[in-house]
Protein backbone atom coordinates (compact mmCIF):
# COMPACT_ATOMS: atom_id res chain seq x y z
CA UNK A 1 0.00 0.00 0.00
CA UNK A 2 1.48 3.71 -1.23
CA UNK A 3 1.86 5.73 1.77
CA UNK A 4 0.12 9.46 1.08
CA UNK A 5 3.81 10.87 0.32
CA UNK A 6 4.45 8.74 -2.27
CA UNK A 7 0.54 8.71 -3.60
CA UNK A 8 0.91 12.39 -4.08
CA UNK A 9 4.60 12.36 -5.86
CA UNK A 10 2.86 9.85 -8.34
CA UNK A 11 -0.18 11.75 -8.72
CA UNK A 12 0.75 14.37 -11.59
CA UNK A 13 2.17 11.22 -13.16
CA UNK A 14 -0.84 9.32 -13.09
CA UNK A 15 -3.15 12.27 -13.70
CA UNK A 16 -1.50 13.01 -17.18
CA UNK A 17 -1.67 8.64 -17.72
CA UNK A 18 1.48 8.04 -17.65
CA UNK A 19 2.92 5.78 -14.92
CA UNK A 20 3.14 2.17 -15.23
CA UNK A 21 0.79 -0.58 -14.79
CA UNK A 22 1.23 -1.38 -11.28
CA UNK A 23 2.09 1.93 -10.11
CA UNK A 24 -1.13 3.14 -11.61
CA UNK A 25 -2.91 0.60 -9.76
CA UNK A 26 -1.09 1.08 -6.29
CA UNK A 27 -2.11 4.83 -7.07
CA UNK A 28 -6.03 3.76 -7.60
CA UNK A 29 -5.86 1.59 -4.73
CA UNK A 30 -4.67 4.59 -2.59
CA UNK A 31 -7.48 7.54 -3.83
CA UNK A 32 -10.06 4.64 -2.86
CA UNK A 33 -9.20 4.64 1.03
CA UNK A 34 -7.41 8.05 1.58
CA UNK A 35 -10.22 10.91 1.64
CA UNK A 36 -7.48 13.26 1.55
CA UNK A 37 -5.10 11.88 -1.52
CA UNK A 38 -8.79 11.67 -3.23
CA UNK A 39 -9.74 15.15 -2.98
CA UNK A 40 -6.07 16.46 -4.06
CA UNK A 41 -6.60 14.43 -7.29
CA UNK A 42 -10.25 15.76 -7.96
CA UNK A 43 -8.60 19.21 -7.12
CA UNK A 44 -5.79 18.71 -9.59
CA UNK A 45 -8.10 17.52 -12.31
CA UNK A 46 -10.14 20.03 -11.93
CA UNK A 47 -7.98 22.91 -12.26
CA UNK A 48 -6.76 21.10 -15.42
CA UNK A 49 -10.05 21.05 -17.04
CA UNK A 50 -10.91 25.00 -16.39
CA UNK A 51 -7.55 25.85 -18.09
CA UNK A 52 -7.92 23.68 -20.91
CA UNK A 53 -11.58 24.67 -21.50
CA UNK A 54 -10.82 28.39 -21.16
CA UNK A 55 -7.76 27.86 -23.64
CA UNK A 56 -9.47 25.98 -26.05
CA UNK A 57 -10.29 27.39 -29.41
CA UNK A 58 -12.26 27.25 -31.90
CA UNK A 59 -11.73 24.86 -34.78
CA UNK A 60 -11.19 27.01 -38.07
CA UNK A 61 -13.37 26.52 -40.78
CA UNK A 62 -12.40 23.48 -43.25
CA UNK A 63 -12.59 25.91 -46.04
CA UNK A 64 -9.44 27.67 -44.51
CA UNK A 65 -7.60 24.68 -43.27
CA UNK A 66 -8.23 23.15 -46.92
CA UNK A 67 -7.08 26.43 -48.44
CA UNK A 68 -3.08 26.27 -46.13
CA UNK A 69 -2.58 22.54 -46.72
CA UNK A 70 -3.14 23.57 -50.36
CA UNK A 71 -0.77 26.38 -50.14
CA UNK A 72 1.52 24.36 -48.59
CA UNK A 73 1.45 21.98 -51.10
CA UNK A 74 1.74 24.19 -54.04
CA UNK A 75 4.75 26.23 -52.67
CA UNK A 76 6.26 22.99 -52.46
CA UNK A 77 5.56 22.26 -55.91
CA UNK A 78 5.79 25.82 -57.72
CA UNK A 79 8.59 27.45 -55.74
CA UNK A 80 8.51 31.32 -56.29
CA UNK A 81 11.03 33.55 -55.26
CA UNK A 82 9.30 34.96 -52.16
CA UNK A 83 8.55 31.11 -50.64
CA UNK A 84 12.33 30.80 -49.63
CA UNK A 85 11.98 34.17 -47.65
CA UNK A 86 9.89 33.03 -44.65
CA UNK A 87 5.97 33.85 -44.60
CA UNK A 88 6.23 35.49 -40.86
CA UNK A 89 9.22 37.62 -41.43
CA UNK A 90 7.48 38.96 -44.60
CA UNK A 91 4.67 39.63 -42.79
CA UNK A 92 6.56 41.17 -39.79
CA UNK A 93 8.37 43.29 -42.16
CA UNK A 94 4.87 44.48 -43.86
CA UNK A 95 3.65 44.89 -40.60
CA UNK A 96 6.68 47.29 -38.78
CA UNK A 97 6.28 49.26 -42.14
CA UNK A 98 2.40 50.03 -41.84
CA UNK A 99 3.18 50.81 -38.33
CA UNK A 100 6.09 53.19 -38.87
CA UNK A 101 3.63 54.82 -41.60
CA UNK A 102 1.09 55.15 -39.25
CA UNK A 103 3.14 56.76 -35.95
CA UNK A 104 4.31 59.53 -38.56
CA UNK A 105 1.19 59.77 -39.70
CA UNK A 106 0.00 60.53 -36.22
CA UNK A 107 3.23 62.90 -35.44
CA UNK A 108 2.45 64.70 -38.32
CA UNK A 109 -1.20 65.08 -37.99
CA UNK A 110 -1.58 64.33 -34.38
CA UNK A 111 -4.53 62.50 -34.78
CA UNK A 112 -4.36 61.29 -30.55
CA UNK A 113 -6.90 63.22 -28.47
CA UNK A 114 -5.88 65.60 -26.04
CA UNK A 115 -7.44 63.41 -22.83
CA UNK A 116 -4.69 64.76 -20.62
CA UNK A 117 -7.02 66.81 -18.80
CA UNK A 118 -9.05 64.13 -17.64
CA UNK A 119 -6.72 60.74 -16.77
CA UNK A 120 -9.92 58.01 -16.25
CA UNK A 121 -11.41 59.35 -19.53
CA UNK A 122 -8.08 58.81 -20.96
CA UNK A 123 -7.47 55.16 -19.35
CA UNK A 124 -11.33 54.22 -20.93
CA UNK A 125 -10.62 55.46 -23.99
CA UNK A 126 -7.26 53.61 -24.18
CA UNK A 127 -8.37 50.09 -22.68
CA UNK A 128 -11.34 50.36 -24.77
CA UNK A 129 -9.99 50.77 -28.25
CA UNK A 130 -6.91 48.18 -27.34
CA UNK A 131 -9.37 45.70 -26.12
CA UNK A 132 -11.63 46.44 -29.31
CA UNK A 133 -8.17 45.55 -31.67
CA UNK A 134 -7.53 42.88 -29.78
CA UNK A 135 -10.99 41.17 -29.77
CA UNK A 136 -11.32 41.90 -33.56
CA UNK A 137 -7.94 40.27 -35.10
CA UNK A 138 -7.86 37.73 -32.29
CA UNK A 139 -9.99 34.76 -31.09
CA UNK A 140 -11.80 35.71 -28.14
CA UNK A 141 -14.53 33.03 -27.90
CA UNK A 142 -17.89 34.43 -26.37
CA UNK A 143 -18.93 32.63 -23.39
CA UNK A 144 -22.62 32.88 -23.78
CA UNK A 145 -23.88 33.31 -27.26
CA UNK A 146 -27.01 34.43 -27.94
CA UNK A 147 -29.12 37.27 -29.34
CA UNK A 148 -31.33 37.35 -26.79
CA UNK A 149 -31.21 40.10 -24.38
CA UNK A 150 -32.59 38.25 -21.25
CA UNK A 151 -30.66 34.76 -21.83
CA UNK A 152 -27.16 37.25 -22.17
CA UNK A 153 -27.99 39.16 -18.89
CA UNK A 154 -28.81 36.32 -17.37
CA UNK A 155 -25.69 34.73 -17.62
CA UNK A 156 -23.69 37.08 -17.28
CA UNK A 157 -25.26 38.12 -14.04
CA UNK A 158 -25.07 34.45 -12.88
CA UNK A 159 -21.22 34.57 -13.64
CA UNK A 160 -20.18 38.02 -12.37
CA UNK A 161 -20.49 37.58 -8.82
CA UNK A 162 -22.05 41.08 -8.52
CA UNK A 163 -25.11 43.36 -9.58
CA UNK A 164 -24.80 45.13 -12.02
CA UNK A 165 -27.72 47.18 -14.47
CA UNK A 166 -26.44 45.25 -17.69
CA UNK A 167 -26.97 47.60 -20.86
CA UNK A 168 -29.31 46.14 -23.48
CA UNK A 169 -29.24 48.34 -26.97
CA UNK A 170 -32.33 48.53 -28.73
CA UNK A 171 -31.43 49.75 -32.07
CA UNK A 172 -32.81 47.53 -34.31
CA UNK A 173 -29.98 47.96 -36.76
CA UNK A 174 -27.50 46.13 -34.02
CA UNK A 175 -27.85 42.70 -33.20
CA UNK A 176 -26.56 40.93 -29.86
CA UNK A 177 -23.93 38.13 -30.68
CA UNK A 178 -22.89 37.70 -27.04
CA UNK A 179 -20.93 38.58 -24.23
CA UNK A 180 -18.05 37.12 -21.91
CA UNK A 181 -16.28 38.03 -18.88
CA UNK A 182 -13.01 40.17 -18.82
CA UNK A 183 -10.84 42.45 -17.28
CA UNK A 184 -11.30 45.72 -17.92
CA UNK A 185 -8.66 48.58 -16.24
CA UNK A 186 -8.17 45.60 -14.19
CA UNK A 187 -11.81 45.11 -13.24
CA UNK A 188 -13.39 42.46 -13.71
CA UNK A 189 -16.37 43.42 -16.33
CA UNK A 190 -18.80 42.78 -18.99
CA UNK A 191 -18.14 42.64 -22.39
CA UNK A 192 -21.13 41.98 -24.77
CA UNK A 193 -20.67 41.58 -28.39
CA UNK A 194 -22.62 43.20 -30.84
CA UNK A 195 -22.38 43.44 -34.60
CA UNK A 196 -23.82 46.41 -36.83
CA UNK A 197 -24.08 46.45 -40.57
CA UNK A 198 -20.97 43.44 -40.53
CA UNK A 199 -19.45 45.60 -38.32
CA UNK A 200 -18.17 44.61 -34.68
CA UNK A 201 -19.41 46.74 -31.92
CA UNK A 202 -18.14 46.31 -27.98
CA UNK A 203 -20.10 47.47 -24.88
CA UNK A 204 -18.50 46.69 -21.82
CA UNK A 205 -19.33 47.32 -18.09
CA UNK A 206 -17.58 47.61 -14.83
CA UNK A 207 -18.19 48.83 -11.30
CA UNK A 208 -16.45 52.61 -11.40
CA UNK A 209 -15.25 52.21 -8.20
CA UNK A 210 -12.90 55.79 -7.63
CA UNK A 211 -13.86 56.41 -11.06
CA UNK A 212 -15.33 59.36 -12.12
CA UNK A 213 -15.97 60.63 -15.51
CA UNK A 214 -17.03 64.55 -15.93
CA UNK A 215 -20.61 65.41 -16.36
CA UNK A 216 -20.33 67.37 -19.48
CA UNK A 217 -21.10 67.71 -22.80
CA UNK A 218 -23.28 65.42 -25.21
CA UNK A 219 -26.29 64.54 -22.77
CA UNK A 220 -28.90 62.03 -24.00
CA UNK A 221 -32.03 63.55 -25.04
CA UNK A 222 -33.89 61.11 -22.63
CA UNK A 223 -32.22 62.99 -19.98
CA UNK A 224 -30.05 59.93 -19.53
CA UNK A 225 -26.18 59.73 -18.08
CA UNK A 226 -23.65 62.46 -20.36
CA UNK A 227 -22.04 60.46 -22.70
CA UNK A 228 -18.25 61.14 -23.60
CA UNK A 229 -17.21 60.27 -27.34
CA UNK A 230 -13.32 60.35 -27.89
CA UNK A 231 -11.30 58.87 -31.07
CA UNK A 232 -8.43 57.19 -31.05
CA UNK A 233 -6.93 56.69 -34.62
CA UNK A 234 -10.56 57.51 -36.44
CA UNK A 235 -12.10 54.72 -34.10
CA UNK A 236 -14.48 56.03 -31.44
CA UNK A 237 -14.96 55.32 -27.93
CA UNK A 238 -18.14 56.22 -25.71
CA UNK A 239 -18.58 56.25 -22.64
CA UNK A 240 -21.39 56.76 -19.72
CA UNK A 241 -21.80 56.47 -15.98
CA UNK A 242 -24.91 55.58 -14.62
CA UNK A 243 -25.25 54.42 -10.45
CA UNK A 244 -21.78 53.72 -10.26
CA UNK A 245 -21.44 51.28 -13.48
CA UNK A 246 -19.33 52.62 -16.14
CA UNK A 247 -20.08 51.64 -19.28
CA UNK A 248 -18.04 52.08 -22.49
CA UNK A 249 -18.80 51.15 -26.32
CA UNK A 250 -16.10 51.12 -28.95
CA UNK A 251 -16.57 49.92 -33.04
CA UNK A 252 -14.97 50.67 -36.39
CA UNK A 253 -17.94 52.75 -37.46
CA UNK A 254 -18.72 56.58 -37.75
CA UNK A 255 -18.75 58.68 -34.28
CA UNK A 256 -22.27 59.59 -35.04
CA UNK A 257 -23.67 56.33 -35.59
CA UNK A 258 -21.85 54.98 -32.32
CA UNK A 259 -23.82 58.29 -30.24
CA UNK A 260 -26.78 56.95 -32.32
CA UNK A 261 -26.69 53.42 -31.01
CA UNK A 262 -25.67 54.58 -27.08
CA UNK A 263 -28.25 56.29 -27.41
CA UNK A 264 -31.00 53.21 -27.65
CA UNK A 265 -29.42 51.52 -24.71
CA UNK A 266 -31.67 50.27 -21.99
CA UNK A 267 -30.89 48.76 -18.69
CA UNK A 268 -32.05 45.26 -16.83
CA UNK B 1 11.28 -2.40 -51.96
CA UNK B 2 9.02 -0.08 -51.01
CA UNK B 3 6.90 2.09 -53.76
CA UNK B 4 8.56 5.19 -54.80
CA UNK B 5 6.04 8.25 -53.51
CA UNK B 6 3.68 9.09 -56.00
CA UNK B 7 3.05 12.65 -56.68
CA UNK B 8 -1.27 12.22 -56.19
CA UNK B 9 -0.76 9.85 -53.22
CA UNK B 10 1.64 12.03 -51.59
CA UNK B 11 -0.47 15.29 -51.47
CA UNK B 12 -3.47 13.00 -50.85
CA UNK B 13 -2.10 11.38 -47.11
CA UNK B 14 -0.60 14.53 -46.60
CA UNK B 15 -3.34 16.39 -46.42
CA UNK B 16 -5.37 13.65 -44.80
CA UNK B 17 -2.59 13.99 -41.99
CA UNK B 18 -2.57 18.01 -41.79
CA UNK B 19 -6.46 17.81 -41.30
CA UNK B 20 -6.43 15.71 -38.55
CA UNK B 21 -4.11 17.53 -36.69
CA UNK B 22 -4.79 20.87 -37.69
CA UNK B 23 -6.78 22.39 -34.97
CA UNK B 24 -4.12 21.70 -32.68
CA UNK B 25 -1.12 22.58 -34.50
CA UNK B 26 -3.51 26.28 -35.02
CA UNK B 27 -4.46 26.15 -31.21
CA UNK B 28 -1.20 25.53 -30.18
CA UNK B 29 0.38 28.48 -32.49
CA UNK B 30 -2.22 31.02 -31.29
CA UNK B 31 -1.39 30.48 -27.60
CA UNK B 32 2.70 30.88 -28.53
CA UNK B 33 2.70 33.62 -30.75
CA UNK B 34 -0.43 35.38 -28.61
CA UNK B 35 -1.63 36.48 -32.05
CA UNK B 36 -3.94 35.47 -34.64
CA UNK B 37 -1.93 36.36 -37.99
CA UNK B 38 1.03 35.04 -36.67
CA UNK B 39 -0.32 31.87 -35.61
CA UNK B 40 -1.42 31.78 -39.35
CA UNK B 41 2.55 32.45 -40.08
CA UNK B 42 3.54 29.90 -37.95
CA UNK B 43 1.05 27.55 -39.39
CA UNK B 44 1.47 27.71 -42.84
CA UNK B 45 5.16 27.60 -42.30
CA UNK B 46 5.29 24.29 -40.70
CA UNK B 47 3.13 22.89 -43.09
CA UNK B 48 4.93 24.29 -45.91
CA UNK B 49 8.10 22.50 -44.25
CA UNK B 50 6.14 19.32 -43.20
CA UNK B 51 5.09 18.93 -47.20
CA UNK B 52 8.28 19.53 -48.37
CA UNK B 53 9.98 16.66 -46.10
CA UNK B 54 6.83 14.40 -45.99
CA UNK B 55 9.09 12.02 -48.06
CA UNK B 56 11.54 11.76 -45.12
CA UNK B 57 8.99 10.67 -42.88
CA UNK B 58 8.91 7.28 -41.55
CA UNK B 59 5.55 6.00 -41.82
CA UNK B 60 4.40 4.13 -38.64
CA UNK B 61 6.09 6.80 -36.22
CA UNK B 62 4.55 9.74 -34.90
CA UNK B 63 3.39 11.86 -37.14
CA UNK B 64 1.96 14.32 -34.35
CA UNK B 65 5.31 14.52 -32.78
CA UNK B 66 7.30 15.28 -35.99
CA UNK B 67 4.64 18.19 -36.74
CA UNK B 68 5.03 19.56 -33.47
CA UNK B 69 8.83 19.21 -33.04
CA UNK B 70 8.52 21.16 -37.07
CA UNK B 71 6.25 24.04 -34.88
CA UNK B 72 8.22 23.96 -32.59
CA UNK B 73 11.80 25.01 -34.23
CA UNK B 74 9.85 27.18 -36.70
CA UNK B 75 8.58 28.64 -33.49
CA UNK B 76 11.48 29.51 -31.88
CA UNK B 77 14.33 30.05 -35.48
CA UNK B 78 11.85 32.84 -36.54
CA UNK B 79 9.14 34.69 -33.68
CA UNK B 80 11.58 34.10 -30.42
CA UNK B 81 15.13 34.51 -32.08
CA UNK B 82 15.40 37.97 -30.34
CA UNK B 83 14.30 36.53 -26.55
CA UNK B 84 16.07 33.19 -26.92
CA UNK B 85 19.56 34.46 -25.42
CA UNK B 86 17.64 35.99 -22.48
CA UNK B 87 15.96 32.70 -21.59
CA UNK B 88 18.91 30.23 -21.57
CA UNK B 89 18.03 30.22 -17.91
CA UNK B 90 18.27 26.63 -16.70
CA UNK B 91 14.86 26.24 -15.43
CA UNK B 92 15.49 22.99 -14.01
CA UNK B 93 17.85 24.40 -11.20
CA UNK B 94 15.59 26.84 -10.08
CA UNK B 95 13.56 25.92 -6.60
CA UNK B 96 14.59 22.89 -5.91
CA UNK B 97 12.90 22.51 -3.40
CA UNK B 98 9.48 22.28 -5.37
CA UNK B 99 10.65 19.44 -7.69
CA UNK B 100 8.67 17.27 -5.39
CA UNK B 101 5.20 17.34 -5.70
CA UNK B 102 5.00 16.01 -2.33
CA UNK B 103 6.22 19.59 -1.25
CA UNK B 104 3.43 21.46 -3.06
CA UNK B 105 1.74 22.81 0.19
CA UNK B 106 -0.26 25.39 -1.35
CA UNK B 107 -2.90 23.45 -3.34
CA UNK B 108 -6.50 23.38 -2.54
CA UNK B 109 -9.42 20.90 -1.40
CA UNK B 110 -11.67 20.91 -4.76
CA UNK B 111 -14.57 22.89 -3.21
CA UNK B 112 -11.66 25.74 -2.10
CA UNK B 113 -10.47 25.47 -6.00
CA UNK B 114 -14.20 25.95 -7.45
CA UNK B 115 -14.56 28.81 -5.68
CA UNK B 116 -11.32 30.50 -5.88
CA UNK B 117 -11.63 29.89 -9.70
CA UNK B 118 -15.16 31.53 -9.43
CA UNK B 119 -13.55 34.72 -9.60
CA UNK B 120 -11.20 33.89 -12.78
CA UNK B 121 -12.08 35.30 -16.15
CA UNK B 122 -10.84 33.76 -19.44
CA UNK B 123 -8.50 36.65 -20.20
CA UNK B 124 -6.68 35.99 -16.64
CA UNK B 125 -5.96 32.40 -17.49
CA UNK B 126 -4.52 33.44 -20.88
CA UNK B 127 -2.56 35.94 -18.86
CA UNK B 128 -1.43 33.51 -16.91
CA UNK B 129 -0.70 31.34 -19.19
CA UNK B 130 1.48 33.97 -20.84
CA UNK B 131 3.21 35.34 -17.85
CA UNK B 132 4.74 31.54 -17.67
CA UNK B 133 8.98 31.15 -18.41
CA UNK B 134 8.91 30.32 -22.08
CA UNK B 135 10.34 26.78 -21.46
CA UNK B 136 7.72 26.30 -19.04
CA UNK B 137 4.51 27.83 -21.03
CA UNK B 138 5.88 24.86 -24.13
CA UNK B 139 5.56 21.95 -22.37
CA UNK B 140 1.97 23.43 -20.64
CA UNK B 141 0.73 23.57 -23.80
CA UNK B 142 2.42 20.74 -25.80
CA UNK B 143 0.54 18.41 -22.41
CA UNK B 144 -2.39 20.18 -21.84
CA UNK B 145 -3.89 21.90 -25.14
CA UNK B 146 -2.07 19.16 -27.59
CA UNK B 147 -2.45 16.34 -25.52
CA UNK B 148 0.96 14.77 -26.15
CA UNK B 149 2.78 12.54 -24.17
CA UNK B 150 5.90 13.16 -21.79
CA UNK B 151 8.04 11.14 -24.43
CA UNK B 152 6.54 12.91 -27.40
CA UNK B 153 6.91 16.12 -25.62
CA UNK B 154 10.78 15.17 -25.00
CA UNK B 155 11.43 14.68 -27.92
CA UNK B 156 10.04 18.14 -29.64
CA UNK B 157 11.59 20.15 -26.78
CA UNK B 158 14.95 18.37 -27.14
CA UNK B 159 15.29 17.71 -23.21
CA UNK B 160 14.91 14.55 -20.84
CA UNK B 161 11.24 12.88 -20.20
CA UNK B 162 12.17 13.72 -16.57
CA UNK B 163 13.17 17.19 -17.46
CA UNK B 164 9.79 17.64 -19.22
CA UNK B 165 7.90 16.27 -16.12
CA UNK B 166 9.66 18.58 -13.68
CA UNK B 167 8.77 21.50 -16.14
CA UNK B 168 5.29 20.53 -16.02
CA UNK B 169 4.59 20.13 -12.62
CA UNK B 170 6.49 23.46 -11.92
CA UNK B 171 4.48 25.32 -14.76
CA UNK B 172 1.25 24.17 -13.50
CA UNK B 173 1.78 25.22 -10.52
CA UNK B 174 3.31 28.80 -11.52
CA UNK B 175 0.03 28.76 -13.38
CA UNK B 176 -2.44 27.96 -10.19
CA UNK B 177 -0.33 29.97 -8.25
CA UNK B 178 -0.91 32.96 -10.64
CA UNK B 179 -4.94 32.52 -10.62
CA UNK B 180 -5.31 32.50 -7.50
CA UNK B 181 -3.58 35.60 -7.48
CA UNK B 182 -5.89 36.95 -10.45
CA UNK B 183 -8.80 35.62 -7.99
CA UNK B 184 -7.71 37.25 -4.81
CA UNK B 185 -8.03 40.79 -7.08
CA UNK B 186 -11.55 39.63 -8.43
CA UNK B 187 -12.79 39.30 -4.74
CA UNK B 188 -11.60 35.88 -4.04
CA UNK B 189 -10.57 35.27 -0.15
CA UNK B 190 -9.34 32.45 0.88
CA UNK B 191 -11.68 30.92 3.22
Amino acid sequence: MLSCHECERYLPVFLDHALEVKESLDVQAHLQSCHSCADRAESERYLRTFVRQYLDVPPPPDEFKRAMILRAMQAERQPGWSAYLPAPARLRDFAMGMATAALLALVMYGSFPDLSSDPDLQKVVREASLAYGTYTTQHMPLEVVSADDSTVTQWLNVHMGYHIKMPCITDTATQLLGGRLCRFLNRKSVALMYQRHGVPILLFAFHGDHMSLPSQNNPLPNGQAPVHVRSVSGRPVAMWQRDGVVYSMVGDVQRDDLMQVAATVNYR
Amino acid sequence: MPEPWEPKSKQAEFEAVALEHFNTLYSTALRLTRNASEAQDLVQETLLKAYRFFDRFEPGTNVKAWLFTILRNTYINTYRKTVRQQEQVDFDRIEPFYADPANDTEWLDQKSLENMLHHVVQDDVKRALDALPEAYRLVVLLADMADLSYKDIATIVGCPEGTVMSRLFRGRRLLRKSLQEFARKGGYVKG
